[in-house]
């Protein structure tokens, strides 16, 4: 009995030795890192090659002709590698604008900014109608437009605000409470409503940043170099002008029309002068003159309309007062830097005021669209579109999360300056 | 039959300790090639990588080689030395890289590398622009294949290296 237990008790330890002995030597094995490493190779290559022969830009932001360009390499092919794209930094295709707005608005709105380009890429405006309560996850910028007591939608705007969605309202104020009494005008956009004046404004204008660091910067860069489309609203036969008829369209500039006409593929003529007739032919790229200010003609959209860039330095007629009166509204913080535009009457008016806020942004510009908006006017609310929508990551062709990437830094500068990072990413199926 | 006892324990334990002297020796003595064949495949695979370099990012040694008598040239490279870019070849390098392919062996002497290859350049509608091999093909067992990204002129294509 006793030898049978010493045998069970061997039996116990030698399986309990080869069960220790198979965890340490568990089989030697050989492992590198070339397979990860031919594919950063590789995808840094590939953007090398983007680059050399001019196309990365293109590729950039085009998922049809990057996947066409890497079609051409047989080793990708081969070997069924999963190629993506990623670009941060730069101004996505599409850009979600959730507005409180009437249907009538949205349409007025898609009018305005369709055909928008820029750096020669579309850029869409999206402009969906939301309620305040429930405002789209897919959202880049909230547009609040008319007046109305936003107090309930603190703890909403400051959870958008967090997600990195900005927020402009386009609105007039009647009375001091109407600011001061809503926590969203104080705590948001940081406004408050000093007094009401009985004042004619001259003009006014954009206030030059200091420095490229001051929240005014992006704004201002945005309204001297994003082109604004016009669309034709009319034609007419113009003599030595390839497209007969020629679309013709209004530029509204300071409450006064000025008609253009679209010659051909690369020249425009315009009334500089308001009265109705074409006095200055301008080629593609190049600039004119109306009404005193600087415009470049940035894009010709076939016979349908027109793109053109405000150039330093651009006086705005009034748009804050209503009624005779002026608001005279300031950054409750005192922070002047926070003002965008100012008007100038008797004396100065913070006409659009910018705020940073739980890491976004908000601004305020008045309801310009309370008579017949100047184009001025849009272009600035485009800037503040553009300035407050969320800058995420944008995905081309993404199917799986875990790949080998190289990044590269890109620059454009057509019609503004544009530096943004591209990463091409490479993985196997498997 | 105490001592019987003790006898199969101590016969036991020595059947199980060679058992384990041999397990372990069969799989180290088979672990060995592997392990030597990877470091070869290792050390190759480096070299195949450094030749790609040398011809996709270098001049060459003058840098206008193709200029020249192909004797007095101390090294090649395709890279095109006037615009000095990353992955951007000289198309005047690559014609008088490919027509000098006909003498294998002073290509791979200006190369410096001890070990075969067969250079190929396929452009981006898949016509060859380099194919250089040596005559006679023997591989060694082990060949390592590497293929770049690479532009010239307005074109791109692909440089695909094997070495063995």
């Amino acid at each position: 009995m006793k030898a049978q237990i010493n045998i069970i008790e061997l039996i116990t330890v030698l399986i309990a030795i080869f069960v220790a002995f198979g965890v340490l030597f568990s089989g030697f094995s050989y492992k590198n890192k070339w397979g990860e490493t031919n594919l950063i190779i590789a995808s840094r290559d590939l953007i090398l090659t983007m680059d050399r022969i001019g196309k990365l830009y293109n590729y950039s932001f085009g998922v049809e002709s990057l996947s066409s360009f890497l079609d051409k390499f047989s080793s990708l092919n081969k070997t069924n590698l999963i190629a993506w794209s990623e670009t941060r930094g730069a101004l996505p295709q599409y850009i979600i604008v959730a507005c409180n707005c009437t249907k009538e608005q949205i349409n007025e709105m898609n009018f305005w900014y369709s055909r928008l380009k820029i750096n020669d890429r579309n850029i869409s405006l999206i402009f969906l109608q939301s309620s305040l309560d429930s405002i789209p996850t897919e959202t880049d910028v909230l547009l609040i437009r008319d007046y109305k007591n936003l107090s309930k939608y603190y703890n909403n705007f400051k959870d958008c605000l967090s997600r990195g969605i900005g927020i402009v309202e386009m609105m007039d104020f009647s009375n001091a409470n109407e600011v001061n009494g809503d926590e969203v005008q104080k705590k948001i956009f940081g406004l408050n409503f000093a007094d009401v004046y009985l004042d004619t404004i001259s003009y006014s204008n954009l206030t030059i940043p200091e420095d490229s660091s001051g929240i005014t910067y992006q704004p201002y860069k945005n309204f001297y170099h994003v082109p604004l489309p016009i669309l034709n609203s009319s034609s007419e036969n113009l003599p030595n002008c390839n497209y007969q008829p020629s679309a013709e369209g209004k530029i509204r500039i300071n409450n006064t029309n000025y008609t253009f006409w679209i010659c051909d593929e690369s020249s425009v003529w315009f009334d500089t002068d308001g009265d109705g007739l074409n006095d200055t032919k301008v080629s593609l790229g190049g600039n004119v003159e109306i009404n005193g200010y600087n415009f470049t003609l940035s894009y010709i959209n076939d016979n349908e309309g027109i793109a053109i860039s405000f150039r330093p330095k651009f006086n705005f007629s009034d748009f804050l007062s209503k009624d005779g009166n002026v608001n005279l509204i300031n950054p409750n913080d005192g922070n002047e830097k926070r003002i965008l535009v100012k008007a100038i009457g008797s004396r100065e008016y913070p006409a659009v005021i910018l705020n940073t806020v739980f890491g976004s942004r908000t601004a305020w510009i008045p309801n310009f669209d309370r008579r017949i908006a100047n184009d001025e006017e849009k272009e600035l609310l485009l800037s503040l579109l553009l300035w407050a929508s969320k800058k995420e990551v944008k995905q081309i062709g993404g199917v799986i999360k875990s790949g080998l990437s190289s990044s590269y830094i890109n620059v454009k500068n057509k019609d503004i300056y544009e530096v943004y990072s591209f990463s091409l990413i490479l993985a196997h199926p498997y | 039959m105490k001592a019987q006892i003790s006898f199969v324990e101590y016969l036991t334990s020595m059947i199980i300790f060679i058992g384990f002297v041999t397990f372990i020796s069969i799989q180290v003595s088979s672990f060995i090639p592997n392990y030597l064949n990877e470091v070869r495949k290792e050390k190759m695979r480096s070299e195949a990588f450094q030749l790609s370099e040398l011809l996709i990012n270098d001049p060459g040694e003058p840098i206008n080689w193709e200029n020249i008598n192909f004797d007095n040239v101390k090294r090649l490279g395709l890279s095109d030395e006037t615009k000095n870019k990353t992955n951007f070849l000289s198309e005047s390098k690559i014609v008088a890289f490919n027509l000098n392919c006909s003498n294998y062996e002073k290509i791979k002497e200006k190369l410096g590398t001890d070990y075969d290859f067969s250079v190929y350049l396929f452009d981006s509608k898949g016509q060859t622009k380099i194919k250089c091999s040596p005559n006679t093909i023997a591989f060694r067992g082990i060949n390592i294949t590497i293929s770049r990204m690479v532009a010239f002129g307005n074109d791109f294509g692909e440089l695909i290296l094997e070495v063995w």
